[in-house]
């Protein structure tokens, strides 16, 4: 059985926000909405002092508190791992963003375009958002049933910062690299079952 | 003999006062040998923003017959490849590249 | 590709290959279409020169095409009155009545002196058209990019000083050990952006040093090995103490290179000039072994002596490198720790490290050549041009890597604008290397040396004899042109896909400049700072509107520069549906020539600015279309078969794999490069004439053979009570004015705290009562004021601030660009002095080191 997982790399993230605008207008969210932010942190005193930058998304939890808190039923993991929000069945409790530890739901109150006012050309045809729901990381699950494999942020990453792959498959490279640099997921303590791994 | 006509386009035309001329030379002239006769007739300005150490300046194009001078032996391109010779000498402006 | 992949409901499902055009850069993307509107777009696998990759800006492009911001019409100017703030009272005309209108102010122009037609523009593609039309109407006027800050004024001079093409690119592929000052190359940042960061992590991963050398911890300090804080303008000093350590305290440098490769061997004589050859007029170097003195082209390179005295006809002479060494003295690593603020033990530490990462004496096998290898390297960029000595500081950077033997060999810095079997080097009569591209053929660079003379361009080129431009000094052509000689004013500035107010020092200075000018046409797809001074608002297509050839031209410019990368030939075309009335820049310089009268000049100028040769040249006496011009132009350069229906299909060409032959010339070209820059001692000489004759007060110090450290002259004048730089800092997801335009980008910039406020050292706040988040004051000397907010960091050198350059709009068509009391950042060249005495009077660099002070507001 393959369960999808992405390994982010600390060493090789450089915040250029790529992955963050390729997800944005690959999964046409709403103004203000971001599936996959990336933020800094600075480590150390001057002069001896680094900025982290750090991706975040879904973390499309083994055991997903967001799935587990929806009243509706809106929430389903599908056989691959993958968490995803059905918006027909979401009516907008947001039990789901008080459950989620990752910060991971976003609730779209209003679908605004980017401009204000009236949605442009675009973002009639490219929004996928229905006003009072929740919407989320999809792992870009319609690339991947399409057979185009990486999630867009993947894809689009100019130092191979993250890496998709089969977490069950000894053999691929994300288990590789979790294997071989002790790879984590963010905030262990959840104890939710992240497919998201930090190498660090 | 040679009949040369020549054509100025750029900066060059406010130096001879004109966008066209015809010229002829000995049979057997260079480019050199036309350059030396232009700078004869409009001075030492003219040269100077042509040449450069003896030889085509940087943004100074010269097309012998629709051919870069440059390709086809420089100051030593021969003029009696058609007749008459169509000459176009551009001064260009200033570099290309750099924000 | 572009295969319609029918659908139930969709009637259209295309992926269209073409170029991105939100920087400099012109990746290769693919834009996906749907039922006419254009939806998404990505890179393509592995395509260069992004590699497939593309960056935030041009991944969120498609904001700026369908903008309802956009200008939408023709406008003609109703106000007279120009400034600022002001209302221009646009009123829409036609485009016939619009071109009309351009052409007889041009016609007007050319009858009073075609000179004052100024041409301006930052479409690096179509940059030739802005050139040929700037021909056409007999203007040597045309200029590119900014008005004021520039990245290149220590750059681009080097770059032909070391390896005769205008940009220099790290061997990432050898080097171990990069040292970059004021730089964020391979971070998202610079030329090449997303295939320089490709290159950057494999190196970093392949183990590869890095360390960065800034004021601020910059995107590559973030993940450098090291980061060294330095006080602003100070480089030249830190460069010159590492020199100091090789070549005086170590002895450890490449003597074999010096020897063969530069003029380090050529005797001078007591005035620093040449002593030559009396019949060949060839510089001569000292045999140490004879102690004869032979033409440099006539002894054998390894035997003439980098010491030592010899006697030429009874004079006295040394090897030029007797007086580059003795100028190395007093740059100890101590006096260095003075100026610099970084401690003497870190510049001898880092001095070893880099040299000894050098390998010198070592050679690789490539494709059956010997070539040195030389595995470190040092990279420079706009931190090291933005200041009043950027020339100096520049010259250094590239004698560092040339006391390595480091240029245009593996590991060390490459040749990278102009590649392959056109690059074809010449020499000078003193053996150096200079560009003989036909593609660069216009270019200025210093060898073969150049006049100085009465001024004729609005920029006072021709007293700047070994700069590559004089851009920033645009503004004092227009000011004050008739004190240096200009015998005209400006009458007319066509400006296109720029923003030269932002982008100029202080935008009242700049503002006074443009308002001596008659007549301003704007073509700009957005109504900007320098819209707000147009006459004639034209809209400008956007890059996904329009049809340009040669975007990408690794002839021309690439940055694929190690052996078997491979340059990427790309264009432009439309993908979605022209917005409105928007019309292409270029074609509309065409059309307007025709209807100013010159249309056969156009012609030829277009055949001579793009290089088009034999059946594909422009008849004069024959208007084309854009199409056909654009297809002549690309049949040319890239040969018959690869005409715009090639493009059209294909979208690119990757070229041949690049032959160590062109990727490491140094060992095949014959030339040499000169250490010590004895041509820029008569090029002050001419300088120093021309100015003094006019009584002007002018600045020949740095043209000196041998660069020196000076401090910028607002260390020297501001009042202790200014004891802070404000300097600025790039970022990766914004690029120009243009970026501020597109709201997801402004987005992101909201979400960073780095974008909009102040960066101030943690330790100096403290010092000063100022929290994170407080509202601030910074103030100049000269009383300049504006309001920011404050954003604590440790990330900064304790004498600093740091802002991005390009926010406090005043005008854009996104409204959410300008805010209120430093919300949407502070304008830093607002802040930015620009008077004569703040620029580089060699380079034209604009000295951005600004004193402040700040208080809490």
């Amino acid at each position: 059985m393959t369960r999808w997982g992405m390994a982010l790399d600390l060493e090789r993230c450089v915040g250029c926000y790529a992955c963050s605008m390729a997800c944005k207008t690959e999964n046409g969210t709403p103004d203000g909405v971001w599936y996959a932010p990336v933020y800094e942190k600075e480590v150390g005193k001057y002069p001896n002092v680094k900025r982290m930058f750090i991706p975040t998304l879904c973390m499309h939890c083994e055991d997903a508190p967001c799935l587990k808190a929806c009243p509706t039923k809106a929430i389903a993991k599908r056989t691959d791992g993958i968490v995803l929000v059905d918006q027909a069945k979401c009516c907008g409790t947001r039990a789901c963003v008080a459950a989620c530890p990752y910060g991971a739901m976003n609730y779209v109150h209003e679908v605004q375009g980017a401009f204000g006012g009236e949605l442009i050309q675009l973002e009639k045809q490219s929004f996928k958002s229905t006003a009072g729901t929740v919407q989320k990381c999809t792992f870009c699950s319609h690339r991947i049933d399409a057979g185009k494999f990486e999630p867009a942020c993947v894809e689009v990453c100019p130092t191979k910062a993250r890496i998709f792959g089969d977490l069950e498959d000894p053999g691929s490279e994300i288990s590789r690299v979790i294997r071989d640099r002790n790879g984590s997921p963010a905030r262990p303590e959840a104890g939710t079952g992240p497919s998201v791994y930090y190498l660090r | 003999m040679i009949q040369c006509k020549v054509i100025f386009a750029g900066l060059i035309k406010r130096v001879v006062g004109t966008s066209e001329m015809t010229v002829t030379l000995p049979a057997g002239s260079t480019l050199g040998d036309l350059l030396a006769d232009l700078t004869a007739r409009f001075g030492q300005e003219f040269e100077d923003k042509i040449l450069l150490n003896g030889d085509l300046a940087n943004h100074a194009v010269v097309m012998i017959d629709g051919d870069y001078a440059r390709e086809v032996g420089g100051m030593q391109a021969r003029l009696d490849r058609q007749t008459p010779a169509q000459v176009e000498i551009v001064l260009l402006g200033p570099p290309l590249l750099g924000g | 590709m572009a295969v319609a992949l029918p659908m139930a409901g969709v009637t259209e499902d295309v992926w269209i290959p073409t170029a991105c055009d939100m920087c400099y850069n012109g990746c290769t993307v693919q834009v996906h279409r749907v039922d006419g509107v254009a939806v998404k777009i990505e890179g393509i696998p592995g395509v260069g020169p992004n590699y497939g990759k593309t960056c935030a800006k041009g991944l969120s492009a498609l904001m700026n095409v369908y903008s309802p911001n956009r200008v939408q019409a023709p406008m003609v100017r109703t106000n007279p009155q120009k400034g600022v703030g002001v209302d221009p009272g646009w009123k829409e005309i036609s485009w016939d009545e619009a071109l009309d209108l351009f052409a007889s102010k041009i016609k007007a122009a050319m009858d009073k002196d075609p000179r004052s037609i100024l041409t301006h523009t930052f479409d690096r593609y179509t940059y030739s058209v802005a050139k040929a039309f700037s021909t056409a109407v007999g203007s040597p006027n045309v200029t590119m990019g900014s008005a004021g800050i520039f990245c290149g004024n220590g750059t681009h001079p080097v770059a032909f000083t070391l390896t005769a093409s205008n940009e220099i690119h790290d061997d990432l592929k050898y080097c171990n050990h990069l040292l970059m000052f004021g730089a964020s190359a391979g971070f998202v940042g610079g030329h090449n952006a997303m295939g320089y960061s490709v290159e950057m992590q494999d190196a970093r991963q392949r183990g590869m040093k890095l360390t960065v050398v800034d004021p601020v911890l910059n995107y590559a300090a973030s993940h450098a090995d090291e980061w060294i804080p330095i006080r602003p303008g100070t480089d030249a000093a830190f460069a010159l103490a590492m020199m100091r350590e090789w070549v005086i305290v170590q002895d450890h440098y490449d003597k074999t290179f010096l020897k063969r490769h530069t003029n380090a061997t050529y005797l001078v004589g007591a005035d620093g000039r040449y002593i030559r050859d009396k019949a060949t007029n060839k510089p001569l170097v000292g045999i140490a072994a004879t102690g004869a003195a032979l033409p440099f082209d006539q002894a054998p390179s390894d035997e003439a002596a980098l010491e030592g005295t010899f006697t030429v006809d009874g004079v006295q002479a040394t090897p030029a490198f007797v007086v580059f060494k003795k100028h190395l003295e007093p740059y100890t690593a101590e006096y260095a720790s003075k100026v610099t603020s970084v401690p003497a033990a870190t510049i001898t530490r880092v001095a070893h490290e880099v040299v000894e990462a050098a390998s010198i004496g070592q050679t690789i096998q490539l494709e059956g050549d010997t070539y040195p290898l030389r595995t470190a390297a040092i990279s420079w960029y706009r931190g090291i041009s933005a200041h009043r000595h950027a020339m100096a500081s520049g010259m250094l950077m590239g004698q560092l890597n040339m006391l390595l033997g480091a240029v245009d060999v593996p590991g060390g810095v490459l040749n990278s604008s102009s590649m392959g079997p056109t690059w074809r080097p010449n020499l000078d009569p003193d053996g150096f290397i200079y560009p003989g591209n036909p593609l660069a053929g216009h270019m200025k660079p210093a060898l073969p040396r150049r006049k100085v003379s009465a001024p004729e361009t609005l920029e006072l080129q021709e007293l700047f004899p070994t700069s590559v431009y004089a851009r920033a000094m645009l503004w004092l052509g227009l000011l004050e042109g008739d004190k240096f000689g200009l015998p005209y004013k400006c009458e007319v500035l066509v400006t296109s896909r720029g923003n030269i107010m932002q982008t100029s020092g202080d935008p009242d200075t700049m503002a006074k400049a443009m308002k001596t000018i008659g007549f301003i046409v704007s073509l700009n797809p957005f109504e900007d700072e320098t819209a707000a001074f147009a006459d004639l608002l034209l809209p400008d297509q956007h890059s996904l509107e329009r049809l340009t050839p040669l975007v990408g031209n690794p002839n021309n410019f690439t940055n694929a520069a190690s052996v078997d990368e491979s340059g990427t030939w790309n264009f432009q075309q439309p993908v979605v549906k022209v917005v409105e009335k928007a019309r292409n820049w270029g074609e509309v310089l065409i059309d307007v020539a025709f209807r100013a009268g010159i249309g056969p000049d156009m012609n030829t100028a277009l055949n001579a600015a793009c290089h088009i040769t034999g059946e594909y040249q422009l008849k004069r006496d024959q208007k084309y279309t854009w199409e056909d011009f654009s297809d002549r132009w690309t049949k040319s350069t890239v040969g018959a078969d690869h005409g715009l229906d090639y493009f059209r299909k294909n979208g690119y060409l990757k070229d041949e794999a690049r032959l160590a032959k062109y990727a490491y010339p140094l060992i095949h070209h014959g030339g040499r490069v000169p250490l010590y820059l004895e041509h820029f001692l008569d090029a002050g000489v001419a300088v120093k004439a021309y100015t003094d004759s006019r009584d002007i007060e002018w600045d020949v110090s740095d043209y000196s053979a041998v660069m020196d450290f000076q401090p910028c002259l607002t260390e020297k004048q501001a009042p202790a009570q200014f004891d802070m730089w404000l300097v600025n800092q790039k970022l990766p997801f914004m690029a120009g004015t243009y970026s501020a335009e597109n709201p997801l980008l402004m987005d992101l910039a909201k979400r960073n705290s780095k974008v909009f406020n102040i960066g101030i050292n943690r330790a100096t706040a403290a010092r000063k009562g100022i929290v994170d988040g407080d509202e601030i004051w910074i103030e100049t000397p000269i009383g300049k004021k504006v309001k920011g907010i404050a954003r604590l960091t440790e990330g900064i050198h304790p004498e600093c601030a740091s802002a991005p350059g390009m926010f406090g709009r005043t005008t854009a068509g996104n409204k959410d660009a300008i805010g209120k009391d430093g919300s949407r950042g502070v304008h830093f060249n607002n802040l930015v002095q620009f008077t004569l005495d703040r620029m580089d009077t060699v380079s034209a660099a604009l000295d951005s080191c600004v004193k402040i002070k700040i208080s809490k507001a």
